[in-house]
């Protein structure tokens, strides 16, 4: 069972139905991804994937082969239309609890993010920042008002969307994720920590930090480096910064885009993103990596928490993850997934030889000398790779400058 | 919740995956339902919890307890009208 309390200054007063109604829906969600996901799979294996045989007197090349031959099926429109229902229930769920007093959340985020009693952290936003087309076509997420919130903004202290994040992500994530949903960022930073042991990093950069969940274990990880989170949603970084001085963490927030980042060449000893990539188009990608190999150090370390690319998965696994591509409105998913990452990354100037890519547990689910034994294995590749279930394991992948 | 200021309304959308649209919106609406009457069963097992914990009433009381007389035949015709809007609900499709 979820805990419907985030732990820090920022949670919102929910009633007794709206935890529940929280609670209903991360148990729907944990259904859908295991119970209805296994039925479909199922039907793939028992019908679809003989049937195509049969026609194609071959086995499916691809994800995308395997998405045409299962679409007509029922048993794939049932767990699609329950996954979507299952998704805007999770959103609907959260914006519902804070329309029972937007003003006074903003106004307490305000307060929370202005006392300095904690931690000492820093916001600076840039009113100018032209956001691209690519944030602001869809809502990602099926999320209403997306990441940068709605058109119709709500003044200068607006971090609805990022309550909102917080908040479904919670519900979302139904426990696997971390107490602080920062189990990405702790198991990625002590990834570096384990892996790169002569690196003592003094600068660190999240890029496409959010509401910074995933930022601030780097600073628990690294506790003398400063560090900084980048993302172009306002609402998000008011949250993010109020978020990490209630939680006590000194961790400095800039409005400013991947493709165009302003800080200096070499300034940074690790450069970090989660989950961020696959919602790019691709020359943003290339842009981003560019810039990570300008503001890295030598010797510093660029790692992205990411999903496994097709080429590492099963035609039914690539398909499996790449549905969020068409379904969830995450548009450059699936044309992230079919890169090369290596190439990206080399591309960016970064040598071959500096690529590395690891697939490892969650750090705070499992003891630290499992965590080290997993590392230091070469990256192994099965279904419960970047696939959301309660034994995920998380891809991550960099290069080394 | 008073009044709905935040938008609900997703950009882009989100996709119908039956043949017909309307059964990708019955099913979210069942999903929601299913959803409210959970919430209902949370408040029913806090009720039954304190009464238990202030010696009001005892687990086996509350299992064993029966309508009788003007109580059940008022719970038969509530059932009966919970049927009728439930069941009756699409009564005019395709008329």
């Amino acid at each position: 069972m979820i805990d419907t309390r985030l732990g820090h200054g920022l949670d919102i007063p929910k009633s007794r139905d709206e935890r529940a109604r929280e609670r209903f829906v991360s148990s729907l969600r944990a259904h859908v991804l295991t119970d209805v996901a296994e039925s479909m799979k199922q039907a793939w294996e028992k019908d679809v994937l003989p049937a195509f045989r049969a026609e194609h007197e071959r086995d499916p090349a691809n994800a995308g082969e395997v998405h045409a031959a299962l679409r007509p099926h029922p048993q794939f429109r049932f767990y699609s239309s329950l996954r979507c229902t299952a998704q805007e229930a999770v959103w609907n769920a959260v914006i519902d609890e804070l329309d029972d007093d937007v003003d006074a959340f903003n106004r307490r985020c305000a307060e929370i993010a202005a006392d300095q009693s904690r931690a000492q952290g820093t916001l600076q936003l840039d009113p100018e920042l032209e956001l691209p087309r690519s944030a602001t076509a869809v809502d990602v997420h099926l999320m209403p008002g997306n990441y940068h919130g709605s058109s119709g903004s709500r003044g200068s202290d607006d971090a609805v969307a990022g309550a909102i994040y917080d908040n479904g992500l919670n519900v979302f994530a139904f426990g696997v994720m971390g107490e602080h949903l920062d189990d990405i960022g702790m198991s990625m930073s002590n990834f570096v920590r384990l892996r790169f042991p002569d690196l003592q990093p003094e600068k660190i950069l999240d890029v496409g930090c959010t509401i910074g969940h995933n930022t601030l274990p780097w600073k628990r990880t690294f506790p003398e480096a400063e560090v900084h989170g980048i993302d172009i949603a306002a609402p998000c970084l008011r949250y993010a910064h109020a978020r990490a001085q209630a939680l006590g963490e000194t961790v400095h927030f800039h409005q400013q885009a991947a493709e165009a980042v302003d800080f200096p060449d070499a300034s940074f000893d690790v450069v970090f993103s989660s989950m961020f990539l696959h919602e790019l188009p691709l020359k943003s990608i290339r842009a981003f990596l560019a810039e990570a190999h300008r503001v890295l150090r030598p010797g510093g370390v660029l790692i992205n928490m990411e999903l496994p690319p097709n080429s590492a998965t099963t035609p039914y696994d690539g398909f499996y993850l790449d549905w969020d591509s068409y379904y969830n409105n995450e548009p450059y998913y699936k044309g992230f997934r079919d890169q090369d990452y290596k190439e990206l990354c080399t591309g960016a100037g970064f040598a071959e030889d500096a690529f590395f890519e690891a697939v490892m547990p969650r750090y705070g689910y499992v003891d630290e000398d499992v965590f080290a034994g997993a590392i230091a294995a070469d990256a192994a590749f099965d279904e419960d790779t970047g696939r959301l279930s309660d034994i995920i394991m998380w891809y991550g992948f960099g290069a080394r400058r | 919740m008073a009044d709905e200021t935040l938008s609900r309304e997703v950009r882009g959308g989100r996709k119908a995956f039956f043949e017909d649209p309307a059964a990708d919106r019955l099913l979210a609406m069942l999903t929601a339902f299913l959803g409210e009457h959970w919430v209902l069963r949370e408040r029913v097992a806090a009720l039954e919890a304190l009464l238990i914990e202030n010696g009001v009433a005892d687990r086996e009381a509350l299992e064993n307890w029966e309508p009788s007389g003007e109580a059940a035949a008022a719970a038969a015709d509530e059932r009966a009208a919970l049927l009728r809007r439930v069941l009756d609900a699409g009564r005019n499709v395709d008329r």
